[in-house]
């Protein structure tokens, strides 16, 4: 009889990729559809039957049913589209299709697609829908919820990817080498980088950090340290990076549901492996003249979760990274993160002063959440008081929301 | 207490994500084991769609099917038990599939 335990938990949403790669790899990227709908087809095929009794092995019928819909697509198209000699012989399509889905071959194709994906001609926010949609297995509607960002938009950016797609043929899939291999790497790495931000820092309010999809992101890199041609430097700095913030996705939300910050967090529920793991994938980043804004990233999240206590981090260390990233990514988070740690080094007033220099960021809720604390730590209270209500004003109802609420409960404590 | 048949009926178009079909699948099963928890599954089976036949009579044999309109068509079956045909109604109303088929509730006949 069937029971929920025996359905791995997201079955279907990690071997859709893995299966619409390997059959990809087999049709080509211009037969994107295709192989999506086979695969569909195949999940509907399973919804319907396992309902009223599991297979024994549940994964195995997914590839078994997708490989069967395959042989049967390529007998009958064979004429009408370019396959490789071996599909188009009835003697070896059996094996030639098997060998796809080994899984030697799986993590291959998945680097395919994220390949095929990142093509310069394709833009970063389609890039990164498209590898949401195909490898992650999400719908639209759970792509545009995570990215902000409403489904017409997604649904564009997706069209236009397969588009691409069709006019490249054969070349979409595919790897590049040499000097397009690192452009095109930088590219992967960052579609990795957003996914894992996206879900871990998540602003939608349905699960404050999308644990699977961080561990999609992660998988998705270690595929990619695999191969000698992919496993660059900054491959495991990123890494590193997701494995040292991952480590603490348990400790974020406390018994009552509501977001800690970093100081509130009870350290001993922070994943020891996951810090391990993060430290070693450090360890194997060093060794490139190249510092990417990876390396400063996993060094900066080194020196918080490697340390026995807050006491014990490195504040001046830590702004010396701060600055550094800064000068390569110079983005909002970065420096209001940075406005953190120079509060520590140097105190409440100069990492005001700091914050009052950026500009445009009035409406940028972490820049309002972090004046409130450093206004509270300078006991100003009415102008804490004041941005917190501001940061309130900028998000709707849900855990962040509820999260700044108590901070100004606190300030009239 | 006694037998009823829940038919599903009707083509599912709905084309959703592999996440949404996990979800639907889980929903189904959590249903399914209250079910079994309170005694009341007895067992259930799918029917094939791509092909059937239809025996109007002893010579009319049509062999293209469906035979219906789409939300007709019986894609399965589901058994439980239940003290009357209004519970079996209410049983039904909780059942998952709900959201994408429709379920003719019948009683099975006592054969005595």
């Amino acid at each position: 009889m069937l029971s929920s335990d025996q359905i791995t938990d997201n079955l279907f949403r990690k071997e859709s990729g893995k299966l619409v790669a390997s059959v990809v790899r087999l049709l080509g990227a211009a037969d994107l559809d295709v192989a999506e709908d086979i695969v569909q087809d195949t999940l509907m095929a399973a919804v319907n039957q396992w309902r009223f009794q599991l297979p024994e092995n549940p994964k195995a019928w997914l590839y078994r049913v997708v490989k069967n819909k395959t042989i049967d697509f390529i007998r009958q198209q064979k004429r009408l589209i370019e396959l490789s000699p071996l599909l188009l012989s009835e003697w070896t399509i059996n094996n030639e299709v098997d060998r796809s889905f080994s899984d030697s071959e799986i993590k291959d194709n998945q680097l395919r697609m994220m390949f095929a994906a990142c093509h310069p001609d394709i833009s970063q926010p389609a890039q990164v829908s498209f590898i949401l949609k195909t490898l992650c297995g999400l719908s639209v509607k759970e792509i545009s919820r995570i990215l902000l960002t409403n489904e017409e938009t997604i649904t564009k950016r997706l069209y236009r990817a397969r588009e691409k797609f069709r006019e490249l043929g054969k070349e979409a899939i595919q790897v590049p080498s040499g000097a397009e291999l690192t452009r095109r790497l930088q590219a992967v790495l960052k579609c990795i980088y957003l996914i894992f931000t996206e879900s871990y820092f998540s602003l939608s309010d349905e699960n404050v950090i999308r644990k699977d999809l961080c561990s999609d992101a992660i998988y998705l890199c270690e595929t990619l340290a695999l191969y000698p041609a992919t496993s660059a430097p900054a491959t495991f700095a990123l890494l590193a990076l997701m494995c040292f913030h991952a480590s603490r996705a348990d400790a974020r939300i406390n018994t009552a549901g509501e977001i800690l910050s970093f100081e509130e967090q009870d350290r001993a529920n922070w994943n020891q492996l996951l810090i391990q793991k993060g430290a070693d994938y450090l360890d194997r980043s060093i060794g490139g003249e190249q510092l990417s804004a990876y390396h400063l990233e996993a060094m900066i999240a080194a020196q918080y979760s490697l340390s026995a206590s807050m006491e014990n981090v490195n504040w001046g260390l830590t702004l010396e990274l701060y600055d550094h990233l800064m000068l390569l990514n110079g983005s909002p988070s970065v420096k209001i993160n940075r406005a953190y740690v120079l509060s520590k080094v140097r105190g409440v007033e100069p990492a005001i002063r700091f914050l009052l220099s950026l500009e445009n960021l009035q409406h940028h809720l972490f820049y309002n959440i972090m004046l409130g604390e450093l206004y509270k730590q300078a006991q100003q209270t009415t102008v804490s008081r004041q941005y917190f209500i501001q940061a309130a004003a900028l998000i709707g109802p849900g855990k962040v929301k509820n999260a700044i609420e108590n901070k100004l409960k606190d300030l009239s404590k | 207490m006694s037998e009823f048949m829940l038919l599903i009926r009707g083509k599912d178009p709905i084309s959703t994500s592999p996440e949404a079909l996990q979800q639907r699948m889980d929903t189904y099963v959590q249903w399914m084991q209250k079910m079994m928890a309170e005694g009341r599954y007895k067992g259930g089976q799918p029917l094939e769609e791509d092909e059937g036949r239809l025996l109007k009579n002893k010579e009319e044999v049509l062999t293209d099917g469906p035979f219906m309109e789409a939300k007709e068509i019986i894609g399965g079956y589901v058994i439980i038990i239940a003290d009357d045909i209004n519970e079996a109604a209410e049983i039904a109303r909780t059942c998952p599939l709900l959201e994408h088929f429709q379920l003719e509730v019948r009683k099975l006949k006592a054969m005595n």
